[in-house]
Parts: C-alpha cells; structure tokens; sequence
C-alpha cells in the first residue's frame, strides 16, 4: 500500500518480495477478497462433478448473469423492489419509532405492544406474504404490507430499547445544569438514541427486503422475488444462482457504501474512530 | 455571597425489602468564601446530600437552599465521574451548560479551559483525552458558568494519586481566585485536611456527627507536620465516633 509511513515501508522494503506477498495474502483484510476466491476455485473443481442440474459450472451462472444485466431484467426487477423496500420501511421507520419511544418511557405501552413485538419478530413471512396475495392479489400493493410488517418489530425494539439507554447519570447532569430540554434532546437523548437508530435501520431494511422478496414470489408480477420465481418456474437453474449472486452483492455495496460510511461519520467521537479520523489527513496523503 | 442552608434534611429510599434512610436529620449552613468538605465512609449519603442540593433528588423532609443575596443561587457541579457528553467536543461540552451561547461566553469557555491547561484541546472528543484531563474539563464547566456555589462528588477519587494531586492545586488556585463556597464530598480525610476551612463528618445511617474547623494557613502542603497532625487528629474522631468499621 502506498499509504503506509515511510519508516514502515522502508522496513517493509527490506524483505524479499516473496515473504511480502505472502504476508499481504495472509493479512486480515486481504481475507475479504482471498476467502471468496478460494469459494469459487473451490466451485469450479466440484461443479464438474455434479450433474450441472444440481450445480451449474462457474461460467454458466457467469453468463446468466451478464445476460440478466444486459436484458436490463435485473436492473428493472431490483429498481422495482427497491421503491416497494423503500416506502414500506418509510412507513415502519415514522410508525415503529414512534412506538417504541412510547413502549421505552411508558410501563403500559411496554406491557401492551411486548407480545406483540416477540411474535412480529418470529412470525413466518411466508404466512404474512400468502395473506396479501389473498388480500391484494398481484397489485403490488402486497410486497410494501409485508415490508412494513417485517420491518416494524425491529424498529419498536431497537427505538424502545435506546430510549431506555439514555444514560441517567448524563440526564442527571443536565438536570443540575438546569439545561433546557430542547438542548438536552438535541445534544443528549438523539445522539444517545443512534446506535439503537442504526440498529433499526439495519435489521428493520435487512428483514423488510426478506420479506419484500417472499411477498414478491406470491402477490406480485415484478420485482427481483418474482424474477427469481419466474427464472425457477422455468427451470433455469444457472439463472437462480445469478439472481442470488445480485442479492449478495447488492447486500454488500449496501453495507459498505451506506452503513459503513455513515456509521463512520455519525460514530466519529468513539475513541477507535476518533484515532481513525485523526490519523486520516497522513494516510490521506 | 452565596449561603447554603441545610435543615433538619431527610432522605429515605424506597429499597425493594426495606426502606433505606440517605440522610437523618442534617442541618448545616455555609456561606461565603469557605470550603467545605463533606467527609464519611461510603454509603454515609454523602453523594445524596449534593444531589438534593443540586436539585437532581428530592428531599423526603426538611429543608435544603442555595442563595445568592436572597434569590437562587447559580451552581456548579463536578461528579466523580467526569459525565461529558463523549459525542460532542471538548468546547460544546462546556457550552450545553451555559446559559446563551454568545461570544462573551465563548470566550469565557475558553478561558476556563486554559486555566485547566486544556487550552489547545477544544476540538477533541472527550474520549481521546485521559481520564485526568476529562476530569479536567468537568471542573473548568463547573466553574464556567461562573457558579455562586460549586458541588463537588469525590472528584478526585477515579485519578491516579500524582494526578489528583496536581489537580488538588488547581483546585486550590481556582478556589481563591474566585471565592466561591464550595462544598467537597471526599471519604478522603488527608485531601479533606488539606483544601477545607471546615469539615463536616456524616455517619452511616445519614447522621451528621462532628462538624471541625480546620484553622490551618493556606496553601497547605500535605506533607507538612500540621496538616498531617490534623489529619490524624479528625482520623481519632472518627475512632471516637466509632466510624471506623473493625
């Protein structure tokens, strides 16, 4: 890497290329990449060895995969999930906030909507997908209901449980600094609040999209659940791989484009990434 | 002047088997330059006592005030653990507790922070400084808000002994240049001896037993053979009070 300190690649320099390279593949980071390499050699040596119908050659789902991007089948079908994933989590984000925060600051909220959230975490989405396509039938409208309901038990929980989290002995320090409420909720009980915030956002998104995507299989007629269904009516079993495969990499550019850099920037005061921050303007160089 | 008046205080808890009595019958009062600790063994209610008095905890009886020429008076606090806010800066923690957030108090922020010797770290994130020098920046918000009257809790308690020693005499300055009524609670007697004109000792059970003058010239050197003798003098009355647990 061209970002370490002088002195640290001038010893690094020292070492044959060989004890480099080696220690290179062998570093933490490099796993990322090397493990997922090695998943694939490993397909290529077995696939041969399975009947193609059971296990599709690398190559093939390679060439569905150009194929369902080139058709624009698996932009289409990703872009069309993404706005149901959107306004269903919308509307669990405003409605399951808001209900958590009440189950955090009142005793009864808690003992009423409890059950309710232990059992919307459990409940089989398969059920909830086959009551819209009853309900709603293919208008799409299904997909967002299950989303919404997927999603909103994580955000109740995670809401209720950092509102529970706010630490006492900061509340009591504002108290004695007669702080008014407004700053208190500003700079005292929001920030406290995120982590359980990103919480919600993670698993309630996480779970929604499970959802959205067994909804799509019953009650839709677009959407990346009802491609992959459309592809495994087909038979085409190359083509199911090659949808997974986008559901992995789209999981993936989620979690570092988003998640990552935004918990980053709102977790910049955690001493880790406070050092992180700090030592950016060298390494930056 | 600010005067601190305490009478015949009392605070019981609602423990889940019994009822847990904080503070029995307290009364005391304290005005102007005077620095008061409040000294007994953990559990004594001494932490109580400061939280009634900063208004956090309610009394269950009596009578607790703090004034300043007759209207309420403005205080500051500093806990045993430095409680900054460890997601905003070094600067914005000292501003959530002022009152407006003009330049005049920007300033005066600033001020206060070099006088702890944090001038240069504004922008820090509480977390990136040792536990000394949050601890710092708890006292330099304390008295930022220019207080009438100053509740420390064991301030000192968390720090390593050269530490708090070095913040003992900062303390120390700061007292005499601002001439605030502090009241310290400390179960240490030496640092006691050492900073107060006056030390109140508290019981176990929330009583309050023994009220000493500490008539010693400043700045006392913890060292020197009057302090230690004062030290071992209050060290017998808590032998007589039986304070002593064996």
């Amino acid at each position: 890497m061209q970002t370490t300190a002088p002195s640290a690649s001038a010893t690094k320099a020292g070492l044959p290329l060989g004890t480099r390279l080696l220690r290179a593949v062998r570093s933490p980071r490099a796993a990322r990449i090397t493990f997922p390499i090695a998943v694939l050699l490993a397909w290529q040596l077995i696939a041969p060895l399975i009947p193609s119908r059971i296990l599709p050659m690398p190559a093939e789902v390679a060439e569905e995969m150009w194929n369902l991007l080139r058709d624009g089948v698996i932009v289409e079908a990703f872009s069309v999930s993404l706005l149901r994933l959107a306004v269903g989590f919308a509307f669990a984000l405003v409605v399951g906030t808001v209900l958590g925060i009440a189950m955090g600051v009142f005793p009864r909220v808690e003992a009423m909507l409890h059950d309710f959230v232990v059992v919307g975490l459990a409940f089989p989405y398969l059920i909830w997908g086959l009551l819209v396509a009853m309900w709603f039938g293919f208008d799409g409208k299904g997909p967002i209901i299950v989303v919404f309901i997927a999603a909103l038990p994580y955000v109740m929980l995670n809401s209720a449980e950092g509102v529970r989290n706010v630490p006492k002995e900061l509340r009591d320090m504002a108290s004695a600094y007669g702080v008014p409420r407004g700053r208190v909720m500003r700079n005292l009980v929001l920030p406290s609040l995120s982590p359980f915030f990103f919480a919600s956002l993670r698993y309630g998104l996480a779970n929604g999209w499970k959802g959205l995507v067994l909804a799509e299989v019953f009650s839709a007629t677009s959407g990346a659940g009802y491609t992959i269904e459309s592809l495994a009516d087909y038979g085409n079993f190359a083509g199911v791989i090659a949808v997974s495969f986008y559901f992995a990499i789209f999981s993936i550019i989620v979690e570092r484009l988003v998640f990552g850099r935004l918990s980053t920037r709102v977790f910049r005061w955690r001493p880790s990434i406070a050092a992180e921050v700090t030592e950016m303007p060298e390494t930056a160089q | 002047m600010a005067t601190v008046t305490v009478e015949n205080l009392r605070k019981v808890f609602d423990g889940q088997e019994r009822k847990v009595v904080a503070l029995d019958d307290v009364s005391f009062a304290a005005s102007g330059h005077t620095f008061v600790s409040i000294v007994g063994p953990s559990g004594c209610g001494k932490s109580t006592l400061l939280n009634i008095l900063a208004g956090v905890e309610t009394p269950s009886a009596g009578r607790v005030e703090i004034t300043e020429n007759g209207s309420r008076a403005r205080v500051g606090y500093v806990f045993q653990a430095p409680r900054l806010l460890p997601w905003r800066s070094v600067m914005d923690n000292m501003l959530f507790v002022q009152g407006d957030h003009s330049q005049e108090t920007v300033d005066r922020a600033a001020r206060y922070l070099d006088m702890v010797g944090l001038g240069e770290h504004h922008k820090a994130w509480p977390g990136q400084l040792s536990g000394g020098m949050q601890q710092r920046v708890g006292i330099a918000r304390a008295f930022s808000i220019e207080p009438d009257a100053l509740l420390m809790d064991e301030p000192f308690s968390h720090l390593d002994a050269i530490t708090a020693r070095g913040l003992r005499r900062e303390l120390y300055a700061m007292w005499q240049e601002t001439k605030k009524t502090v009241l310290f609670v400390t179960h240490d007697v030496g640092e006691a001896v050492e900073l107060s004109n006056r030390i109140v000792i508290l019981a176990k059970g929330g009583k309050l037993r023994q009220d000493v003058q500490v008539d010693l010239p400043y700045p006392r050197d913890p060292a020197d053979d009057k302090v230690a003798l004062m030290k071992a003098d209050v060290l017998r009355q808590f032998e007589e009070l039986d304070l002593i647990a064996t």
